[in-house]
């Protein structure tokens, strides 16, 4: 404390810097273990104020209807409504075969299937600074969180005005980079250095049939996208560091359009496949011929997020079957 | 300069940074994610209002630690605490050595002097964690991110003379009063 007392302002700022200087070549272990301790302290205040961020968000976003815009609405819902009763109808049908056939397969067949520890977690933090998009949750490794975890957002409920169904939407929304004692971070899907394996899997819309090449046995046909001919297309899906993803090198014949969807891969980071996102738009990709890129939307909205579960796989998952396509 | 008090006023900073400070931001198409960085409106306002550089420059050294503890992406992977720090003590540095140019109530000094303190700090933070953190650097990503911090720079000079106004209001919490100012006015 003398030496403390002792030192003049001038070498209190010499030795700052030094301690910057230390810190900074220290490394990535030190730095984590500086922010697991502090992250703690930041968590109480932090989850009054990450409530008060997602509620003005969501009262910000809530816009009045114009009568024109109400009545297209009703029209589209009823329509909605008489195709889901419709598929119901269907899934219910194909969803007793299911049973029949899992039966069958329990009964006879190996034991599938994957164990996951499903942590709930809630989002206390933001980064401070915009460059990257990871989020601070409120536990930490004393939970079972584990560096390299998935963290998803699954059966979250959304507030929708009287008379209307509550939805529910599962998909996945990051990974934990860092976990400490009592709080981790979790690295969103748009950030820039965010990579996961994935799969397009490609609509079957009776209504906007669309051809694609099917190359078989050394010759190329045009077929109509069917359920029967419709594989998962294998891709790598990186952040664009802003509110989406980007997936780079898609064959044009595969004829990815909007509206596609994201899905996990199946193994690695979630040993199931759950939804990422949706194709907002496709461009041709000035440096590869006859190859296009996609621009994704994130399934679950990112700017709101809350609570959240960390999928932590406790026994290895079951070898994939080669459904895919690979790239 | 009061230190509990300014002790509160980073823990304060870096709430609203994390949470609540994020409703200011919006995403862009070219530039990425843009938003404010409260710590630098701190610490410029602090190197305008502070009489003592030393002060000035320990202030900063504590809110740029406050940001690089708030912060764990951006620059290829997990970043480094640190260079914040340093980087905030050269900029406050610099805009200390700047003000005797400048009429700090004035808007456009504000405005300036904020854009100054933002380009030097996130520029260096953004050199600084590519060259610490990232082993497979590219040119365009280092670009993209100076862009952003580019970005982020004017659109916190932007806010800097609203802030201001407002830490006017609770300056005396977390600066001591100058003495010579307050026997100035007494007398007149």
């Amino acid at each position: 404390m003398k030496v403390l007392a002792g030192l003049t302002k001038p070498w209190m700022v010499a030795l700052l810097v030094a301690a910057a200087l230390a810190m900074s070549l220290a490394g990535r272990g030190c730095s984590s273990r500086l922010r697991n301790a502090v992250q703690p302290f930041l968590t109480p205040f932090g989850d009054a104020g990450m409530y008060l961020a997602v509620a003005l968000r969501g009262g910000s976003r809530s816009e009045g209807l114009s009568p024109r815009e109400a009545r297209q609405l009703r029209e589209e819902n009823q329509h909605l409504l008489d195709e889901a009763n419709y598929f119901r109808r269907q899934w219910e049908e194909a969803r007793r075969d299911l049973d029949n056939v899992l039966k069958l397969s329990a009964s006879f067949g190996p034991a599938i299937g994957t164990a996951c520890e499903i942590i709930p977690a809630r989002v206390v933090a933001e980064d401070s600074l915009p460059y990257g998009q990871t989020r601070a949750v409120n536990v930490g490794a004393r939970h079972g969180a584990m560096s390299g975890s998935a963290v998803i957002l699954t059966d979250r409920s959304k507030a929708l005005p009287a008379g209307l169904a509550v939805v529910t939407t599962a998909a996945l929304v990051g990974r934990l980079v860092d976990a400490g004692a009592f709080a981790a971070r979790m690295q969103l899907v748009t950030d820039r250095d965010f990579k996961v394996s994935a799969r397009i899997r490609r609509l079957v819309d009776p209504n906007r049939p669309r051809e694609i090449t099917i190359i078989r046995e050394g010759s190329a046909a045009r077929e109509v996208l069917t359920e029967r001919n419709s594989v998962p297309l294998d891709v790598q899906a990186v952040g664009d560091g802003a509110d989406g993803l980007v997936v780079s090198h898609v064959p044009e014949i595969d004829n990815v359009l909007p509206g596609d969807l994201l899905v996990t891969a199946g193994e690695g980071l979630l040993p199931v496949e759950m939804r990422i996102g949706r194709v907002r738009e496709v461009q041709r990709d000035p440096q590869h011929p006859h190859h296009v890129t996609l621009k994704v939307d994130p399934e679950a909205d990112l700017s709101s997020l809350r609570e959240v579960y960390i999928v932590l796989p406790i026994a290895p998952p079951p070898a994939r079957a080669p459904s895919g396509r690979g790239r | 300069m009061r230190w509990v008090g300014f002790a509160i006023l980073v823990y304060l900073l870096m709430l609203l940074q994390t949470t609540v400070g994020k409703l200011l931001t919006f995403p862009t198409e070219s530039l990425g994610v843009i938003g404010p960085d409260f710590s630098a409106i701190a610490a410029v306002f602090l190197a305008l209002r502070v009489r003592e550089r030393n002060d000035v420059m320990i202030a900063a050294w504590f809110l740029g630690l406050a940001v690089d503890l708030g912060s764990a992406g951006g620059a290829g992977g997990p970043t480094v605490v640190g260079p914040m720090s340093l980087a905030y003590v050269l900029a406050v540095a610099a805009v200390f050595r700047m003000r005797e140019a400048f009429f700090r109530d004035h808007i456009p000094s504000q405005v300036i002097l904020s854009l100054v303190f933002c380009v030097l700090a996130h520029g260096a933070w953004v050199t600084g964690q590519s060259l610490l953190v990232r082993a497979d650097a590219t040119w365009s990503g280092y670009g993209d991110m100076l862009l952003q911090a580019a970005g982020l720079s004017c659109y916190t000079a932007v806010l800097m003379p609203v802030a201001y106004r407002l830490l006017v209001r609770c300056e005396r919490w977390f600066v001591a009063t100058q003495p010579g100012a307050r026997r100035g006015r007494a007398m007149r």
